[in-house]
């Protein structure tokens, strides 16, 4: 199959290949942490802390793992990662870990870490799945501060806790719940898709 | 001190893990050819189908296994052929692209449409559920079944609702074949560029009610062949010319006499 | 090194690895987490307990009790603020912790606040608002706090459930209640 240079590798999480629109990945903490869009944030980064030490760390270590133990190293390897993430946002942000929840620890099954392990960085170079993982974390965190942004402006009338419509609008409650985080998944998948078609 | 308790735990139970994998490993192990796990990762991965098997794992498989020939891949280019050869230890000749050919010049200009077709958008459901999809009961809809199942998006329907081969694209694959529910996509080689681009069996009178590119079996094209000392060329049976493709020899010159352009040079293609 | 080999060694290196550091990482935190909660709690006992600069839990298995001070103050009568209790409620959507504050004689409600619940935004979760909490304020802890659906006089203990969501209004006010006595009970053993 043809080369494509680097810089596609880092760019193609954000909209070619963005892991929640296009690849469907990470939907659970994509519906359940996006009631506001400073959780939203919160999650993403907390992910992309995780993805991109797994990859570059499983990658430099990939010609040594032998096939039939791999899924079980890989686990460890994510699992210390996202419980150091878990020490640090329970040390330095105290009320975002308790916002999260169970969702942190949950970051150890995200299907976006072992997605790109398994398809990228236990097949290529350092470089490379470095570029990967910050592409594919940075298009999750964008996709769940957009989600994360209309569900809480929406749902109650703020914006990382400012109130922005509260004056004349009054919140539509079941963008908050479960039900309108499905909604506006729905929709955006929708709207990426419909885009997609257009431009080609 | 509870780090060395942690560390001691952690590596126990990596230990006792990796343990029940090797008995694991031992008890459940099946013994696969290195070779095919290298041919399949030199395949490019389509999985279209078009070597004849489900999928580009089979077809790995049956190389090693069952000796196949190593050219089947359609998608395949001269490096990746190469790299075949070099695995099974074999030199390797990349056989004649074959393209689609969509043998149907029914346009919307030229055949007649009893009405207009509102319906999902399936040549299949089309023909099955109704009449009005097109007057005549061999040709193509035009609905676009065949773009749906291209995976190299090398087929398209053209603004007179009739479908489009590119050359460079096309794979040969077949896929296109398999979902034309009236037969109409046949795979040929490149270099035979002379077909008959229609399937129907009505008689001529069909010229002015149902097509006016049909194919009337009128037997020119026949004639012309049989006059240049190639009566096999062409052979018409049920109102039909059909073109001998066991034995390819067809020339511009036959194809001149057609009063409907039915048999034709390059048709459906870009 | 065979491949058994080879997976047992990557294995458990991996996990000797994975545990150092995670041993590691958890003390160099902890003080931190820990100081968190403590301020945490502070924080919580000062927003129920006006004033309050120290605290002392009372030893006791069954219920968590802080009896709250002021040291400062010059009358030593005066010195004790109240006591802050922890109770649950069993809400809509799950557990709802709360901490409510008491007058030093039991007599009075001073105020509480919802620490943690999962009840629904926007319905149960209003159980946070101040106007609802402000309800029990003042409340007699001698007699029961009733719940009921329309506006409500509090010289009859009463308060007014927040409309779509009495059950967990009333879950908060049955924690409450049966909090106080059995509070009452451990403070004076304690004494």
């Amino acid at each position: 199959m043809d080369k494509k240079p680097a810089i596609y590798h880092f760019l193609k999480g954000f909209w070619d290949e963005n892991p929640v629109l296009v690849q469907i990945l990470g939907t659970c903490p994509t519906l359940a942490v996006t009631a506001t869009a400073v959780n939203g944030i919160g999650m993403g980064l907390a992910t992309t802390f995780v993805l991109v030490f797994s990859c570059v760390v499983i990658s430099v270590l990939r010609k040594l793992i032998p096939n039939e133990v791999r899924i079980g190293v890989f686990t460890v390897i994510i699992a210390t990662f996202v419980t150091l993430a878990d020490l640090f946002l329970k040390a330095y942000f105290p009320d975002l870990s308790k916002a999260l929840g169970p969702f942190v620890p949950l970051i150890v099954v995200n299907c976006i870490i072992l997605g790109r392990i398994e398809a990228f960085a236990s097949k290529n170079n350092v470089w490379l799945s470095f570029l990967d993982a910050l592409g594919n974390g940075f298009g999750f965190t964008l996709t769940l501060i957009v989600m994360g942004s209309i569900r809480e402006l929406l749902g109650k009338g703020t914006w990382f806790g400012i109130p922005v419509l509260l004056s004349f609008y009054k919140p539509m409650l079941v963008m908050i719940l479960p039900t309108g985080a499905f909604f506006t998944y729905g929709t955006l998948m929708g709207i990426s898709n419909a885009l997609k078609k257009i431009k080609s | 001190m509870s780090i060395l308790f942690s560390t001691i735990l952690m590596g126990s139970i990596g230990l006792i893990f990796s343990i029940f994998l090797v008995i694991a490993n031992k008890k459940f192990h099946v013994e696969v050819d290195e070779r095919i796990t290298k041919i399949e990762e030199a395949l490019p991965g389509v999985n279209c189908g078009g070597c004849g098997f489900a999928s580009c794992s089979n077809y790995a498989e049956a190389i090693v296994t069952k000796g196949s020939k190593l050219n089947m891949c359609v998608v395949a280019d001269s490096e990746t052929l190469a790299k075949l050869g070099e695995i099974m230890g074999v030199k390797v000749e990349k056989g004649e692209k074959k393209i689609a050919v969509v043998m149907c010049r029914g346009d919307r200009e030229a055949a007649k449409f009893p009405g207009i077709y509102k319906g999902i958008k399936d040549c299949a459901a089309a023909i099955y559920s109704s009449d009005v999809a097109k007057r005549c009961k061999y040709g193509c809809v035009g609905l676009g079944s065949c773009v749906a199942a291209c995976p190299f998006d090398a087929i398209h329907i053209s603004e007179h609702g009739i479908p489009i081969v590119s050359i460079e694209k096309c794979t040969g694959c077949g896929n296109c074949v398999e979902a034309c529910p009236r037969n109409l996509i046949e795979l040929h080689p490149v270099s035979q560029k002379i077909h008959v681009y229609c399937k129907s069996k009505d008689p001529g009178a069909i010229y002015k009610t149902v097509c006016t590119n049909a194919c009337i079996g009128c037997g020119l094209c026949v004639k012309a062949a049989t006059n240049d000392n190639n009566p096999d060329a062409i052979k018409v049976s049920d109102n039909l010319a059909v073109v001998n493709y066991d034995n390819y020899k067809l020339k511009k010159e036959y194809i001149e006499k057609c009063p409907t352009g039915a048999i034709n040079f390059e048709q459906n293609v870009k | 090194m065979n491949i058994s080999t080879k997976m047992i060694v990557a294995l458990t290196i991996v996990s000797i690895i994975a545990g150092f550091a995670l041993a590691f990482a958890y003390e160099y935190f902890k003080v931190k987490i820990a100081d968190n909660a403590v301020k945490a709690l502070n924080e919580s006992i000062g927003a129920v307990i006006p004033g309050a600069i120290s605290k002392e839990l009372i030893p006791s298995d069954q219920m968590t009790i802080y009896k709250v001070y002021d040291k400062e103050l010059n009358d030593p009568a005066k010195q004790l603020l109240g006591y802050a209790i922890v109770t649950y409620a069993s809400g809509y959507q799950g557990s709802i912790k709360i901490l409510v504050s008491v007058t030093p004689d039991f007599s009075k409600i001073i105020t509480f606040r919802v620490l943690e619940h999962s009840e629904t935004p926007g319905l149960g979760g209003n159980i946070v608002n101040p106007d609802f909490i402000n309800q029990y304020e003042g409340l007699s802890c001698d007699k029961q706090i009733i719940v009921i659906k329309g506006p409500s006089k509090k010289e009859n203990n009463e308060i007014s459930a927040i409309s779509g969501a009495t059950i967990s209004s009333r879950a908060v006010t049955k924690a409450l209640n049966e909090s106080f006595q059995k509070a009452k009970a451990i403070v004076t053993a304690n004494e």
